[in-house]
């Protein structure tokens, strides 16, 4: 059956991705053209096409309350300017995503801030994507998705920001794994004079790491017994000269102790920044055969720091396949500072504090370390705004075509995802006696009321069913739901082309159409799906997946 | 120069490769392609061949079409040869066989269901049984009545606007074996055509195709063809004109 493709369907949705993060907060709309790639006979299947943004705005400063945490009047009052300054209103945004990152000092009020732009962020915006999903949007965001779409290479996207560093790598256009770090650039925050006001608990943790593994290279170390405890100090390890860092080699005392308000000397600033840099790039290559880090070999760490991975440092899981990267992107604030001159002289007493961080020390650190260790390397085209490309582009999914959305009342929003089927892939059987209980147990182990919210469950089948088992899976499903006394609607997953079929049979089970199935969705690792409206022609709906909302420390 | 692919290489042609049915890809042996390419595409050409040239087998209407008492009836055509070459004849059959249908089947349903072998006898064999079973619990789910299916010999699509013209349905599925391709044999398709009958014409029909394993599973396209039944039930039109409307 042969026939030309159909034009271009006049459908679009438009898209808002708003990142507020531990230093900058900004917002972009994109509008995301949906085309049908299906020829004229076949059933349409409706896929995003191009991504165009329409507005990007100014990077703001994070707008902080005088504890530190994050002012949600303040950041919503900008946000609102820039939705009236770009000319949209919260009615015209059909998806996207708002993404709260930083250090748990400042995700305190996460929740409570969320709040404040929920009225901004219109009927379908997923709140807070989880750290696996904002490296996976930077890593879009950034360009490195699709260069390694185009070119087949392992991509390692590095996104660096206020608070946290995510990482992806992607390989011929597919993601390989992710991994977040509390690495940022107010790992140290400074006045802008250059003294010292704060060490973050991951600086610390960091300072202490790297003074723990160095034999040979120079350690900075916090002062442990300064009654700030918030103080830094630079000692001495084990066989260290620091007086090659201070220029004084007279100097042999156990230790300098930073306290608050005092001046670090820049040189001890730079080693520093060295040392998380080299550790950054180490984590991310030290997971590679043993024949692609070659350089690790020759560095000046004899320990790896990696192998002392402090688990604070780490947000989720840390990096496990094996892969060899043949090019590092840069993204986020970090990268963004990456793209001025190196450290001078003068800058190091004027400039570099403008941020009040670390970051403008931390992005020498990184081109210092990349040209060490000859590492081909791209800085993305729009470093600091990744994380928001990606969000305002990506976070969405459109299901398969052939679902079924009953009659629920949609979007539904945060519904968490259970997997209590994974043993039963190749089940054409199934039976009641074993299905209804494991369905009880995936959905107490979220809360102990089966009832209070609604759960999306998942069913993973190892091929199409045929309809025999369909149907059986159709009648235990159905009987599942109702004697667990599961909220309406029911919301079923499922993985192969069958959605359309399922919905129906649990239909003609149940009596009544309160039951949502969809399928072509890629639901790697995620904790929680988005579902949105049906789009115009009622064929797909767009979906948000989740992972963790907001990690627990 | 000669020289062998890369690593890389070979991992981004396998996802080129895995998009497509097309024969891409597949390498050189001098200046022809390489025996095994060769080989398959000569295969792929035979099974198609085949399929145009295959007949409802002995065990498809004794196993399956007795067994469900689905009425079996035939075209104008004497035989396979006589349907291949005169097209016109699998669009209609005589008035003794629709005389058959009518003693057999009940009239005046929303829906009537034909079944037909048309260019790929073996896309019946490979699709039906998974379809109609889900097709007809669907429209019995939806409230919708269907009468018993039709099975035809050397049918061709518009023989199912004669057909339920006959029994007076208010929509007619043809479920038929598409023309094979050298990427399918076994691909079937669904004609949809919303008061059919002698007046109907191409542009009246809503068809859905591809149906097959690797393309739309059979059970699926069972449960959108119901879709589309409910669709054009209620809208009362069918083909380009239903599609204006969505």
């Amino acid at each position: 059956m042969t026939s030309s493709k159909t034009p271009t369907s006049k459908n679009s949705l438009t898209s808002v991705g708003i990142d507020i993060g531990t230093t900058s907060c900004h917002l972009v709309f994109s509008r995301l053209s949906l085309v049908n790639e299906a020829s004229a006979t076949q059933i349409p299947r409706l896929v995003i096409g191009e991504r165009s943004v329409l507005y990007q705005s100014p990077i703001f400063f994070t707008p902080l309350n005088d504890d530190g945490s994050i002012d949600g009047a303040a950041v919503s009052a900008i946000m609102r300017s820039e939705y009236s300054r770009a000319g949209f209103t919260p009615d015209d945004i059909n998806c996207g995503a708002v993404i709260i990152t930083g250090e748990t000092a400042r995700l305190r009020n996460a929740e409570a801030v969320l709040d404040e732009i929920s009225s901004l962020a219109g009927d379908f915006v997923a709140a807070s994507a989880g750290p696996q999903l904002e490296s996976i949007l930077a890593g879009r965001g950034s360009g490195a998705f699709q260069y390694s779409k185009d070119t087949g290479k392992t991509i390692c996207n590095i996104d660096i920001g206020g608070g946290t560093t995510n990482i992806a790598v992607f390989r011929n256009g597919a993601l390989v794994e992710t991994a977040c770090l509390r690495i940022g650039a107010r790992c140290l925050q400074f006045t802008k004079q250059g003294e010292l006001t704060r060490v973050s608990a991951a600086g610390k943790t960091l300072i202490d790491c790297f003074a723990a593994a160095t034999s040979t290279g120079p350690v900075i170390v916090t002062g442990t017994g300064t009654a700030t405890g918030n103080g830094i100090e630079t000692g001495v390890g084990a066989g260290t000269d620091f007086s090659a860092y201070t220029g004084n080699s007279a100097s042999t005392a156990a230790g300098t102790t930073y306290d608050i308000r005092q001046v670090v000397p820049t040189n001890t600033l730079k080693l520093l920044a060295n040392d998380i840099a080299t550790f950054l790039i180490n984590f991310v290559a030290t997971e590679n055969h043993a024949a692609n880090r070659s350089y690790l070999r020759d560095a000046e760490v004899s320990a790896s720091p990696v192998s002392l991975l402090p688990q604070n440092l780490l947000l989720g899981d840390t990096l496990t396949k094996p892969f060899s990267i043949d090019e590092y992107w840069l993204s986020g604030g970090v990268a963004e500072l990456m793209n001025e001159s190196l450290l001078t002289e003068k800058s190091m007493t004027d400039d570099y504090f403008r941020f009040e961080d670390f970051g403008c020390y931390l992005a020498d650190g990184l081109k210092h370390s990349i040209a060490e260790h000859h590492l081909p390397h791209t800085i993305a085209n729009n470093p600091i705004r990744a994380t928001v490309l990606g969000a305002g582009s990506y976070s969405v999914q459109l299901s398969g075509n052939t679902i079924s959305a009953g009659v629920a009342k949609l979007p539904l929003k945060g519904v968490p995802l259970i997997r209590p089927f994974q043993n039963l892939a190749d089940q054409i059987n199934p039976d009641s006696e074993t299905i209804s209980p494991l369905l009880y147990k995936a959905i107490t182990v979220h809360c102990q009321n089966v009832s209070a919210k609604s759960f999306a469950i998942v069913l993973h089948l190892n091929e199409n069913p045929r309809f025999e088992a369909l149907k059986k899976w159709a009648m235990t499903l159905s009987h599942a739901c109702k004697t667990n006394n599961l909220r309406l609607p029911y919301i079923i997953v499922i993985n192969t082309d069958s959605a359309m079929a399922l919905g129906q049979l649990m239909q003609g089970e149940l009596g009544h159409k309160e039951v949502i199935v969809l399928d072509g969705i890629d639901l790697s690792n995620g904790d929680y799906i988005d579902i949105g409206k049906p789009l115009s022609n009622g064929s797909s709906i767009p979906v948000t997946i989740k992972s963790l909302v907001f990690s627990n420390e | 120069m000669e020289r062998i692919r890369t690593e890389k290489e070979t991992l981004e042609l396998a996802s080129m490769s895995n998009a497509t049915p097309a024969r891409i890809a597949v390498g050189r042996a001098g200046t022809r392609p390489p025996s095994s390419a060769w080989i398959r595409f000569r295969h792929d050409h035979a099974a198609a061949r085949d399929a145009v040239h295959s007949e409802l087998s002995e065990e498809f209407i004794r196993g399956y079409a007795h067994a469900k008492q689905l009425p079996v009836v035939q075209s104008m055509d004497r035989d396979r040869a006589d349907f291949v070459l005169n097209p016109p004849k699998g669009k209609k059959t005589t008035d003794e066989q629709l005389a058959k249908i009518r003693e057999q089947c009940p009239s005046q349903q929303d829906v009537q269901i034909v079944i037909c072998d048309g260019l790929s006898a073996l896309a019946i064999e490979s699709n039906l049984r998974e379809l109609l079973p889900m097709l007809e619990e669907g429209l019995k789910i939806q409230g919708i009545t269907s009468g018993k299916p039709v099975v035809v010999h050397f049918g061709r699509v518009a023989i199912a606007d004669q057909i339920s013209h006959a029994l007076e349905a208010k929509l007619a599925i043809n479920l038929i074996g598409e023309r094979p391709g050298l990427s399918s044999g076994v691909g079937m398709s669904a004609y949809l055509t919303y008061n059919p009958g002698p007046n109907t014409i191409s542009s009246d029909r809503t068809v859905v195709s591809n149906i097959h394993d690797r393309g739309t599973p059979p059970v699926e396209a069972g449960a959108y063809i119901v879709h589309l039944a409910k669709t054009i039930l209620d809208r009362k039109v069918s083909g380009v004109e239903l599609q204006k409307t969505l």
